[in-house]
Formats: C-alpha cells, sequence, structure tokens
C-alpha cells in the first residue's frame, strides 16, 4: 500500500474510532441522566410515602388535600408565592429573550454574510434553541 | 402538614435543579460562545485575521460545534470520552487529532497565536459548564476535595479560617489590580 493510502486509512480508523467513542459516551451520558432524574422521582415518592406513613395514624382528617388547604398559613403562602412567582418571572424573561433572538438573528446573519459570504452557521433553531435534528 | 409542604418543596426544587436549571447553564455556555465567535469575526473584519485564513475557519468551526452540541457537554460524557481516549492507539488518536491541528498549522504564526487565546476562553467556559452541574457540584466536588485535602495531609477544620484569610487576601490584590488597570 502506498503511503498516501496508509495514511488515509490511518485516518478512517481514526474517524471510526472517534464516531465510536462519541456513541458510547453519548450513551452513557444519557443513562446516567436518565438515572439520576429515576433517582430524584424515586426520592421524592419515597418521602411522600414516608409522610403519608406517618400521618396515617395521627390526623383525623381523612382527606389529606382538604386539611391542607384548610392549614395553610400565610407565611407560607408568602414563601410560595415568592418560589412560583420567581419561576414565572424567569420563564417570561426567557420567552422575551428567545422572541428578541428571532428577531434580530435573521438580521445579523445577513449582515454578516455580506462582510463574509463563506459565513458557518452554528445549526441552531431562529431562537437559538438546539436543532430538533441535533437532539 | 409541614412535612407535606416540605416534601412538595423538595419535589419542586430537584425539578429546577434537573430541568430549568440545566436548560440556563446550556444557554448561558451557548451565549458566552456566541460572544466569543463574535468577537473574532470583529476581529477579521476588522482585518487582524484574514476570513479565509485556515486558523480563523478551524476556530470558527470549533464554537460552531461547541455551540451546536452544547446540549449534549454533560461530566459524564466528557469523563467516558477521556477514559475510552486513554485506551485507544495513541496512533489512531493522532490522526484523527491531525485535522485540527494541521488546519492551524497551515495559518501564519500570527494568526494562530490569535486564534489561541479564543480556544482557550472557551475551553474555560466549557470546564465552568460541566462543573456548574448540579449533580457535579452534589457528588464530585466536595468528594475530590476531601481526597485531595487528606492526600495533602491537611486537616480541613484546623486550616479552615486560614484558607478563607489567604483567599480573601488574594482576590482582595486581584480587585485591587483590576481597579487600577483603567
Amino acid at each position: 500500500m502506498s503511503a498516501k493510502g496508509k495514511a488515509s486509512v490511518e485516518r478512517l480508523q481514526a474517524e471510526n474510532a472517534f464516531l465510536k467513542r462519541g456513541g458510547i459516551a453519548e450513551e452513557v451520558g444519557k443513562t446516567v441522566r436518565f438515572l439520576v432524574g429515576a433517582a430524584a422521582a424515586c426520592f421524592v415518592a419515597y418521602m411522600f410515602a414516608l409522610c403519608a406513613d406517618s400521618l396515617a395514624g395521627k390526623s383525623t382528617n381523612a382527606n389529606i388535600l382538604v386539611n391542607l388547604a384548610g392549614k395553610f398559613e400565610a407565611s407560607l403562602l408568602l414563601s410560595w408565592g415568592v418560589g412560583v412567582g420567581g419561576v414565572l418571572y424567569g420563564r417570561g424573561q426567557r420567552k422575551l429573550r428567545k422572541s428578541t433572538t428571532e428577531r434580530l438573528t435573521q438580521r445579523i446573519v445577513e449582515l454578516e454574510q455580506g462582510i463574509d459570504p463563506n459565513r458557518s452557521s452554528s445549526k441552531l433553531t431562529k431562537t437559538g434553541d438546539t436543532n430538533p435534528e441535533d437532539r | 402538614m409541614y412535612l407535606i409542604t416540605s416534601c412538595i418543596s423538595l419535589a419542586a426544587l430537584l425539578w429546577l435543579l434537573l430541568g430549568p436549571y440545566n436548560d440556563f447553564r446550556v444557554d448561558r455556555l451557548r451565549q458566552e460562545l456566541f460572544g466569543l465567535r463574535d468577537e473574532l469575526f470583529d476581529r477579521a473584519a476588522s482585518g487582524a485575521i484574514g476570513f479565509d485564513s485556515s486558523a480563523y475557519m478551524a476556530t470558527r468551526q470549533m464554537l460552531n460545534g461547541m455551540i451546536r452540541f452544547s446540549h449534549r457537554l454533560s461530566f459524564s460524557r466528557l469523563a467516558t470520552l477521556v477514559l475510552l481516549r486513554r485506551f485507544q492507539d495513541p496512533v489512531v488518536v493522532k490522526a484523527f487529532d491531525d485535522g485540527l491541528e494541521a488546519r492551524l498549522m497551515a495559518a501564519p504564526v500570527q494568526d494562530r497565536e490569535l486564534v489561541a487565546r479564543y480556544r482557550q476562553i472557551a475551553n474555560v467556559c466549557l470546564a465552568r459548564h460541566v462543573l456548574s452541574s448540579p449533580v457535579v457540584i452534589a457528588l464530585v466536588i466536595p468528594f475530590v476535595l476531601l481526597l485531595v485535602l487528606r492526600k495533602l495531609g491537611i486537616d480541613v477544620a484546623q486550616r479552615l479560617p486560614s484558607i478563607f484569610r489567604s483567599t480573601a487576601t488574594y482576590f482582595d490584590r486581584f480587585a485591587f489590580k483590576l481597579g487600577r488597570a483603567v
């Protein structure tokens, strides 16, 4: 085999090995992500079960939700309000940022392509989200 | 009553950490990388480096790849890649690595020097992204820190006040220097 042929075989082998490594890492990452999510869900479910267990013998009111609604204190309501409000505020800001990104992206692309016609792209969506093909 | 609200709070906190916080981390990394890419574009537009320079094109391509796959970057994926790379034949690894390096080496020295800074900053951004993962913060960092301290034979409880003092002094000096550099 010629030196050039050997080099291209080596390059192909290297690319193949890289893709394999990437594939394995991808699967490991997905599995870890799933396990973390599942562990969190199990932990919360376990805590709820412990809760229900400890309340079972002590509460005379059969309906926990009614009991819960009746005993809501002002301070508790306030802290929940702050938490939920914070999340809603964050969501609103995120939505606003995405709409601004969408509005400006096309303009920036056109202006930059005027300077560099071979401009390469990150292939994200217009709102800056992950391309559905890459998920 | 408090048990139930605590459980609901715990569930909400875990949802925040594993859902919106992770999305925010990805968006933050992309924002930083877009900023770097824009800065590099501006440098090219000002004539500091050519748009057709192989160093510029390779660096932009690298940044595009990082932006595109930011959502897949995690500690577990990175650790697996590094681990697998160690067991790979070095010749095969080098043959692949030549792709980026060869394009950078084909560019003039001043172009290579200019893009090196952007590559370094991008790597710092990636490292910060990986280390800010809630799983890493919760599990890995305290474990590694304790292991390192134990290896060094340092009694954490005894040394903590002096460690804090020296770190604070360092930051004070750093802030002083930053304040002076107008």
